[in-house]
Order: structure tokens, then C-alpha cells, then sequence
């Protein structure tokens, strides 16, 4: 069992961010006892964040689905099941359009699980609509000392915004305020439809936050100064995405070059490739010896639940205490 | 010599005779044995005459093919035999009531026909026909037919004459196998006999036929057949090498399918054989002409000479070859098979109203066979309300009938659900009626509370039904209960003993359908488990090797290494030529190909996730990554254009050596188009599209 699920101290604030490479999930443990999850994604064959919480004999209060892209949504039903109390936040698509992919395997795999998983969704509110959360921008979920706000989006949003081509800008970021801690969840909100921008103006001082689970695994366009522009110790933590042209980028100009410009350190759950480099947690390097190309090919297998990150605060806004599962990165320019 | 006509008299007088000399009791059957087509029917169809001259009452039981209703029918077609005589003591009210059960109706025959074993004899055609269709033998519980034809051979007091099989072990008096002197040569120069196809007849009786006395009439019918279709050398040839009427069959069959191949004649005879399997009153020529009018004289004549019995007062289908092409219309495994002989909803249609207008003359009551027929075709003929004739309805059997017509054929599931609501207003017991209710319900996504209670109501009245099992599975899994299908799995694997000896179509009509729905809704792990647990001797069947192959993709498709789309199964992934039309050699070298799927395009680069076959790797390939450039790719694009390309599509990379990229292939087919996966009914997005547009609707009002 590694560092990462060790006892928990009663007075402090527990942000779990888990990435394996593709899809991810965060966990937040208020004290005394509130847990929160945000996304999911399978490993194990199980809904990630439930390992996470079995482990700690927990019970979460809130489960949020920031938007039903495939990174975000496998696993999300049994997260319901495990947590048949748990408020419930999402946001509804009014139109198909956003999950209707060709029906090849990948599409046809998340978006038939999307559609049900909303579903299952709209099923539980209906059943007790005490357990409702839309996660539309104003949003409140009160904790002991805090709260749990979400930014994004604001609505009524319209089929347009549905039938978009990026889901990403109609997904839910969060503010957790606890004490003095104030942490950012930037879920995949981007800068393409200006929506930081449109957060700012509701939001103003997002910047002063502790840490921050980076937007869109650190894609450049997901950066923006609203609040990004701050303290240079803030911890700020990317999943990656090891799909496509696989984020975050380690490029001059590109996510994580911009990304280094703001704070010292940008802390990675996993690279989105496999590196030979794996084995440590952390692993500490700079984006350009990355950028200029790590030994790859190690045919090692890592259990998924490793590649995660603990931070621990208190109630003054510090951070005390930082876990890294085996495979994460730490990495400054 | 006695011509087979006189023959065949001959041997209903003795089936008489030996009949009347045995007392009436469990032992008294006879059976009329002989292969298929030697004449069976026609004989027995002979004896209720030297039957009633013995002074019993012969009733004949004929030999209907199964059906939901077919325990119903053969019910009503006993009480319409029964002479007026005996009418005081049997309640006719009784077995026309809906609001009884069929087991009581069948009690009361049953018992009627001990209460008179010394006066009744009991003909019954080829009995083991009437459970015969694999999807009777899935779907109905127990069927009622079944349990006629058990109570038939194993209690029956009365007196008994059988033609067909029987179930092994059961004592019967003396098995009679006809053995006419018949002339097959003979047979065919009577011209008589074959109407518009004599002359087809004669070409074959000049030919010298190596064993032809000891063909039967069938296989000689067959054969002409086969002529008309081929040649009378081919049907010569095969009837020398037949081995039995159902072989023949096979052959002509399956010729005919090849000669439909884009042929409008052959496709209108297909089509004509299909219409003909509707329904179980008598056809005639005049019907076949009205509902098949482009048929020609002697497609007419072949059709009814070759493939019908005979009757006084018509023809129809001899019930094998009925068999064969209702098999044939089911086949999953042979899309262009089935859409040969498949009726669109429109021609059921077609058939059904002209079908009605033959029992539309009858009066309500008369015939409880009739009444049957009435309302069955006078529901299907059109689209009409149900609103129905209490006069005619008899049997909750025969409102499956319909249910299942309006469900399937026509797709009119809100008119199912009245059938079914009608079905259990008279037998709340029913588990049939509660599990279509529930289908038609959960089809219209609506009621949720109703669809599961009827759900959960089929499986307490039948809870061995593997079907029961798998749709409330599958509701529970499309509805996104992953818990409770899990539980209801195992609950199901208990209630259904599962075992290597347990019979195929628990596992066909059990774990096929929820692995099915567990892979649709990517619950690859429960997939896995529910098809691990079919014994290993069960596995080889082909659709189950599919969804093996489909849990394969979609592993892939989750760890995000998918190279081939899902049109082409993983048992055909690497076929030496692809599936792109790549060429397999350039300028005389010998090219390697690559299957690759585009992750991502940005900045005129196209990310790819590109496969190679490694025996030793994990689902046989090993996946690197490729970054190639549009423009690239634009140079050796084979029939497309770059502006195709996106996320999601695949291609096969062809080159020479492992750098020299030389042609690009782009697969047109995403879908999941294979006939040996089993099609999700009903439609797997019905609640989240009613959820869907409620939840807009509910945002919309709160917002107002």
C-alpha cells in the first residue's frame, strides 16, 4: 500500500487527484468526514474514486459529473451506486448532438455510457429530488467552514452551446472554499469561447487560490490569466491525456511552458506517454529534458490507483502535506 | 394391381380395425410410422370414415405447426368435432370463455374425453410438429401444446392413432409403416396429377431413374420441382441420390434461394412460399392468385403440385416444408437468407386481410376454430383499435398471437400494451402476459413502475424462463442499475440450473442477450463474467465467439489502443489484402499494411494510434504512436480526400519496408454492422431520450 492511502489527520483538508494517463478523478476529504468526488474513471474495473473511498470507509456526500466526455464519465454509475445518498451534480445536455460520434469502438463505448450514465442521472432526481445539484454557475454545496461553488456554466445554456463541437466549455469547474483554503477545480473549461473570461466576471479573484487542478490537462488553450496570474507556490497539479496529440504539451509556447510562466512547479499525476522513469514518486525533472524526449519504451505495469496526488491543508491555508503515487512528476522549466 | 388411392383406403380400414379391437385405455395408440412424405396424412385422413362405421367418433387433430395459440387451437378444433350428441356434457361456454384458464379448458377436455374413452378415437397428425420452432421452444413456457401432447401419449384413455414421432419409451399397440405398392413412374406420367406441371413430370418419368420404386410421394413431388427450377437431368440425378424427402427439400430450397439472387421471378416465389406459411385455413387457387398475382400459372402449379398437401377443400403448405422456410426467416446467421423470406409489415398485412375475409363470413360461435382465426386476422389485416369482439375471443394464447404481431411485425407497441392489458384482465397469473406487457411498456419508455412489476411477475409465475431473466437484466443495465443486474444475473444463474447438460437455448436466450446489453453499455467486466459462465462446451456457437470478439474491441477501445473499427471482427483483422483495397505490392515489392486510428487532427497533423500484429502481445498487436501530416497523407490517400479524416476514423497504412509510406487506406464502414450480433431491441436510448427532453422541459418551466 503506498503513501497515498495513508490514515487521514482529522483537521486537515484532503484534495486526491488521480490520472493514469486517461481519465481522472478528484476527491476532496473535508473535515470531520465530508467526501466529495468529482469525475471517474475505471480501473481495476471499478469506478476509481470507490477504491479510494473504500479504502478510507467513507461515504461521499457529493458526487459531481463536470461533463459526459469519455475521460470523465466511465465508472460514474457505479460511484451513483456505491453512494445512494450522495447529492448529485451534473447538468443535463438538451440535445444528442454532443454524444452522437461514429459508432466506432471508442465513441460507441463512452458515448453509449454518457447517455445512460445521464440517465441513471436524471432517474435519481427524479426519485428524490433532494439529491438534485445542477452544477449551473452559483451553485452552492455548504460544508462545515466552506463551501463547494461551481463556476461554470451559466444557464439556461442553449442547444447551440450543446451542439457545439467542444463539450469542454459547458463543463463544471468548482471553487472549494474551506477556512482559509481556497481551491480551484478547473474541470475542461478552455479559453476558446472566452468562458474564463465570462467566469472572471462573476468570480474575480480565482487567482488567489492554494492549488489548482489545471483545466483541460494543461492544454495552452485552457490557460488564462482570471486566475492564473498569482502567487508562484501555488500547487498546481494536471491529469494528462494520452489520446490524440496527448496533453499536456511540453513544447516551447506550448501548455506547460505557459503553464511555468505563472507558478515554479507544475506536479503531473502521469506523463501521457510511458517513460522509463516511472518507478518514482515523484519524478522530479524539467519540461525540457521532457520536450526533449525521455527514454521511453519501460513495459512495466503500474497499478493506476499509484498515479495520483494527495495534498493536504490545514485550516490556516497551508499546504502540510504533499503525497505522489509512483509514476507522477514534478516538473519545473 | 390397387392404385395408391385404393391402397392407402385399404390401410385406413386396418388402422380401423386394429383401433376398434383394443380396449380403450393408456396403451390404446397406434402409430402410423413411415418417413416423411410416404403418404402418412393421407391416409389417416381416410380412416374417420371406417372409424365411424365401427360406431366410435373419430376426432382428427391436425398437424398445426407450433404457434403461441397452437394448444388453443387444437382445443377448439376438438370441440368443433364433437358431434351434438355429446354437447350436454361439454361445457362449450366454458372453453369460449376467455375469463378461463387454458389449463382449465384443457382439464375439462381432457376429462370429457376419459369420461367417453370407449366412444372417442383420437387422430392426430404428426403431433410432434406442434412444439417444433426453435423460437416456440424459447419463448413459450412450457407451451401448451406441449402439454396436450403429453397428456396424448402418456394418459390418454381413449383410443388413439398417431402418425409421426413419438416419445421414446411409450408403450404403443403395433406401429403401422406404409408400404404401398406404389409406382413413382407412374405417378409422374399422370398428368392428372400435376396440372400446369405435367409436361415438367413427364420429362422426368423418361428419364431411366436408378431406385425410383422406392422413393416416396414426396420425394417425387420434390423432384419435379427441382426440374422446373434446374433441369430434369438435375432432378434425376437427385433423386437418385436422395436419401430422404428432407434432403430433397434442403437442395431445391437452397436453390431456389441462389437462383433469387436478383431474379424477380424467384424472389416473388420465395415471397409467395413465405405468404403461404400464414395462417391455418385451407388455400386455394384463387386466394394464391389474388395475394401472389404476378406468379405465373406454372409457378402456381409447381408450388402447390410439389410443395402442398391436398385437400377437399383446398391446399396448404405440407407443414415440413412450412418448417423450413419459417426456419429459414429466423435465421440470424444469413441476413440475405432472411430477407428472402421475411415479409415486410405491409405484406403481413396484405396476407392477414385477405385471410380474413375468408373466416369473415362465419358466424361467432360456430366455430371455435373459426373464432380463433377471426380474430387474429381481423387484428393484423389493418391497423385497427383493439377493441375486441367478445363473441370471438376465446384463448389468452390466441391475445399473444396478436401482442406478439403487433410487437414485432408491426411494431405497434402502445396497441401491444392494450392486447397484453386485455390478456391479463383474464388470467392475472399469466407470466407470458406480464413479460410482453412489460417489453411493450419498456419499449415506450414509459410507466417505470409498471414495467418492473410485470417484469418482476413473469419471473415469480415462471421463473425458470431464461427470456424473463434476460429482459429484466437488461432493462436493469439499459436503465443503468448496474447493482441490481448484477444481482438479478446471479438470481437468474440460481433460478435456472446452468450446467454443461443444461439445453443451448438457456445460454442462446440467457447470457448471449445480457452480454450483449453489457457490452452496448461498456460493462465490459459483467460482459466477461456472463460469458465466462457458459460452460465451455457451449461457447464454440458463433454469435457467442462474436461478442467474445466485440469484449475484445471494446477492452481495446477503453485502453484507448483501438486500430480496426468495429465493421471488421477482431477474426478478421488481419486478412493478408486488408479491407481498404490496398494493393499488396508496388512496383513488384511486397508492401506491409497497417491498421491505424486518427485520434486527434490538429495543426494539419493527424495523430494516430497505429497498430502491428505481435503474437505475444496482449489482444495480438502492439500500439505505437504516429504522427503523420496531412499533406502527407493527401499524396497516397486510395479513393478520398484528407477532408474526411477525423477523430474517430481509421485507416490502414501501407508501406514499403516501415518507412516508406506508399498508400493510405480509409475504412467507409464505422458501423457495427454484423448479422451474427444479435440487434438491440428495443432501442437502447428510448429512456434517456424521454429523460433528456423531460429534463430540458422541467429547466424550461422552473426558469419561466
Amino acid at each position: 500500500m503506498s503513501s497515498l492511502y495513508a490514515p487521514l489527520s482529522v483537521d486537515r483538508l484532503y484534495m486526491f487527484v488521480f490520472g493514469p494517463g486517461f481519465g481522472e478523478t478528484v476527491l476532496l476529504r473535508i473535515p470531520p468526514d465530508t467526501w466529495i468526488v468529482i469525475d471517474s474513471f475505471r480501473a481495476r474495473d471499478f469506478a476509481a474514486a470507490n477504491l479510494v473511498l473504500q479504502n478510507f470507509q467513507a461515504n461521499a456526500s457529493l458526487i459531481v459529473l463536470t461533463h459526459p466526455h469519455k475521460d470523465h464519465v466511465l465508472g460514474f454509475i457505479d460511484l451513483l451506486e456505491n453512494s445512494n445518498k450522495a447529492l448529485i451534480g451534473a447538468l443535463l445536455p438538451n440535445d444528442d448532438g454532443v454524444l452522437a460520434k461514429p459508432n466506432d469502438g471508442l465513441a460507441s463505448l463512452f458515448g453509449n455510457d454518457a447517455r445512460r450514465t445521464f440517465e441513471r442521472i436524471y432517474h435519481e432526481w427524479q426519485n428524490d429530488s433532494s439529491r438534485k445539484w445542477q452544477t449551473c454557475r452559483g451553485a452552492e454545496f455548504p460544508v462545515q467552514n466552506g463551501r463547494i461553488i461551481s463556476l461554470h456554466p451559466s444557464i439556461p445554456t442553449t442547444d447551440a452551446q450543446w451542439k457545439r463541437r467542444s463539450l469542454n466549455d459547458l463543463s463544471s469547474a468548482m471553487l472549494v472554499e474551506w477556512h482559509a483554503v481556497r481551491i480551484v477545480l478547473g474541470a475542461d473549461v478552455t479559453d476558446e469561447n472566452t468562458s474564463w473570461d465570462e467566469i472572471a466576471k462573476s468570480f474575480p479573484n480565482l487567482a488567489e487560490h492554494l492549488a489548482l487542478k489545471v483545466p483541460h490537462h494543461g492544454s495552452d488553450k485552457a490557460l488564462n490569466d482570471s486566475y492564473a496570474a498569482g502567487n508562484r507556490n501555488r500547487c498546481w497539479i494536471v491529469t494528462p491525456y494520452n489520446l490524440g496529440k496527448k496533453l499536456p504539451r511540453f513544447e516551447p509556447s506550448q501548455g506547460v511552458e505557459q503553464a511555468l510562466t505563472f507558478v515554479d512547479e507544475v506536479i503531473l499525476t502521469a506523463l501521457p506517454f510511458r517513460h522509463d522513469s516511472e518507478a518514482f514518486s515523484p519524478f522530479s525533472t524539467t519540461r525540457g529534458a521532457i520536450d526533449a524526449g525521455l527514454p521511453a519504451g519501460s513495459e512495466g505495469e503500474f497499478d493506476p490507483m499509484e498515479r495520483g496526488i494527495v495534498i493536504g491543508f490545514d485550516a490556516n491555508g497551508s499546504i502540510v502535506e504533499r503525497r505522489y503515487g509512483q509514476g507522477t512528476l514534478r516538473i519545473t522549466e | 394391381m390397387k392404385d395408391l388411392y385404393d391402397q392407402q383406403r385399404d390401410l385406413a380400414q386396418s388402422l380401423a380395425n386394429q383401433i376398434a379391437l383394443l380396449q380403450p385405455n393408456e396403451h390404446a395408440l397406434v402409430r402410423l410410422g413411415g418417413g416423411v412424405g410416404t403418404g402418412r396424412t393421407t391416409t389417416l385422413a381416410m380412416t374417420p370414415e371406417p372409424i365411424r362405421a365401427k360406431g366410435l367418433v373419430p376426432i382428427v387433430l391436425p398437424n398445426e405447426q407450433s404457434e403461441f395459440d397452437t394448444g388453443a387451437s387444437i382445443l377448439a378444433r376438438f370441440a368443433d368435432q364433437v358431434p351434438a350428441s355429446f354437447l350436454s356434457d361439454l361445457d362449450l361456454s366454458l372453453l369460449s370463455s376467455a375469463k378461463t384458464l387454458w389449463q382449465s379448458k384443457f382439464s375439462h377436455v381432457s376429462e370429457f374425453i376419459n369420461r367417453h374413452a370407449d366412444e372417442f378415437v383420437l387422430l392426430c397428425d404428426e403431433p410432434h410438429y406442434w412444439s417444433r420452432l426453435e423460437r416456440t421452444a424459447q419463448d413459450v413456457e412450457g407451451s401448451d401444446a406441449i402439454r396436450f401432447s403429453d397428456w396424448l401419449f402418456r394418459e390418454a384413455k381413449c383410443r388413439r392413432i398417431v402418425t409421426g414421432d413419438i416419445p421414446s419409451g411409450l408403450a404403443y399397440i403395433k406401429t403401422h409403416s406404409p408400404k404401398f405398392e406404389l409406382k413413382p413412374i407412374e405417378l409422374l406420367r399422370n398428368t392428372h396429377s400435376w396440372g400446369t406441371a405435367s409436361s415438367i413430370a413427364e420429362s422426368i418419368s423418361k428419364s431411366s431413374i436408378g431406385g425410383i420404386d422406392y422413393k416416396s410421394v414426396m420425394e417425387v413431388r420434390l423432384s419435379v420441382a427441382i426440374a422446373w427450377l434446374i433441369s430434369p437431368e438435375v432432378a434425376v440425378r437427385a433423386l437418385q441420390l436422395s436419401s430422404s424427402a428432407s434432403s430433397l427439400l434442403t437442395s431445391f430450397l437452397d436453390n431456389l434461394e441462389a437462383s433469387a439472387g436478383g431474379n424477380e421471378r424467384y424472389q416473388l416465389i420465395c415471397n409467395a412460399l413465405s405468404r403461404m406459411t400464414i395462417g391455418r385455413c385451407r388455400w386455394t387457387d384463387n386466394l394464391l392468385q389474388s395475394l401472389c398475382p404476378k406468379l405465373s400459372e406454372l409457378d402456381r402449379g409447381v408450388l402447390v403440385n410439389s410443395l402442398c398437401e391436398e385437400w377437399d377443400d383446398g391446399f396448404n403448405l405440407h407443414p415440413l416444408v412450412r418448417y423450413e422456410i419459417l426456419s429459414r426467416a429466423a435465421d440470424r446467421s444469413s441476413l440475405d437468407r432472411r430477407s428472402l423470406w421475411r415479409l415486410r409489415p405491409d405484406e403481413h398485412v396484405a396476407v392477414h386481410t385477405q385471410l380474413f375475409k375468408l373466416v369473415e363470413s362465419t358466424n361467432s360461435g360456430e366455430s371455435l376454430a373459426d373464432d380463433l382465426e377471426y380474430l387474429t386476422h381481423w387484428s393484423l389485416s389493418a391497423d385497427r383499435t383493439i377493441t375486441p369482439d367478445n363473441n370471438r375471443i376465446h384463448f389468452v394464447e390466441q391475445l399473444h398471437e396478436i401482442g406478439y404481431a403487433l410487437s414485432y411485425r408491426h411494431r405497434q407497441h402502445y396497441k401491444a400494451v392494450e392486447v397484453y392489458r386485455l390478456a391479463l384482465g383474464f388470467d392475472d397469473t399469466n407470466a407470458r402476459s406480464h413479460h410482453y406487457l412489460a417489453f411493450n411498456l419498456d419499449w415506450n419508455a414509459e410507466e417505470q413502475d409498471r414495467v418492473e412489476f410485470h417484469y418482476s411477475k413473469a419471473i415469480e409465475y415462471n421463473p425458470q424462463h431464461p427470456w424473463y431473466h434476460s429482459r429484466w437484466i437488461s432493462y436493469l443495465v439499459t436503465r443503468g442499475r448496474n447493482k441490481e443486474s448484477r444481482q438479478a444475473f446471479r438470481s437468474a444463474n440460481e433460478l435456472i440450473p446452468i450446467s454443461g447438460n443444461s439445453p443451448q437455448y438457456v445460454f442462446m436466450g440467457l447470457h448471449r442477450w445480457i452480454a450483449r446489453w453489457m457490452l452496448h453499455w461498456g460493462e465490459l467486466a459483467m460482459a466477461k463474467d456472463v460469458l465466462d459462465s457458459i460452460p465451455s462446451e457451449h461457447r464454440s456457437e458463433k454469435s457467442i465467439q462474436r461478442l467474445y470478439d466485440l469484449l475484445a474491441a471494446l477492452r481495446m477501445a477503453e485502453e484507448g489502443i483501438a486500430v480496426f473499427p468495429l465493421s471488421v471482427p477482431k477474426s478478421r483483422w488481419w486478412q493478408p489484402l486488408g479491407h481498404t483495397g490496398l494493393p499488396i505490392e508496388l512496383n513488384g515489392k511486397l508492401l506491409n499494411w497497417y491498421p491505424a486510428r486518427i485520434n486527434d487532427i490538429a495543426g494539419g497533423v493527424a495523430y494516430l494510434s497505429v497498430g502491428k500484429p505481435v503474437s505475444s502481445a496482449r489482444f495480438g498487436l502492439f500500439i505505437e504512436q504516429r504522427e503523420l501530416a496531412l499533406a502527407e497523407i493527401a499524396k497516397v490517400a486510395m479513393d478520398f480526400n484528407v477532408e474526411e479524416l477525423a477523430e474517430g476514423r481509421y485507416l490502414e497504412l501501407g508501406y514499403h519496408g516501415d518507412m516508406q509510406l506508399t498508400n493510405v487506406g480509409l475504412h467507409q464502414s464505422l458501423q457495427l454492422d454484423d448479422p451474427e450480433l444479435l440487434p438491440l431491441v428495443p432501442p437502447p436510448n428510448r429512456w434517456y431520450e424521454k429523460a433528456r427532453i423531460a429534463a430540458w422541459q422541467q429547466l424550461a418551466s422552473d426558469q419561466s
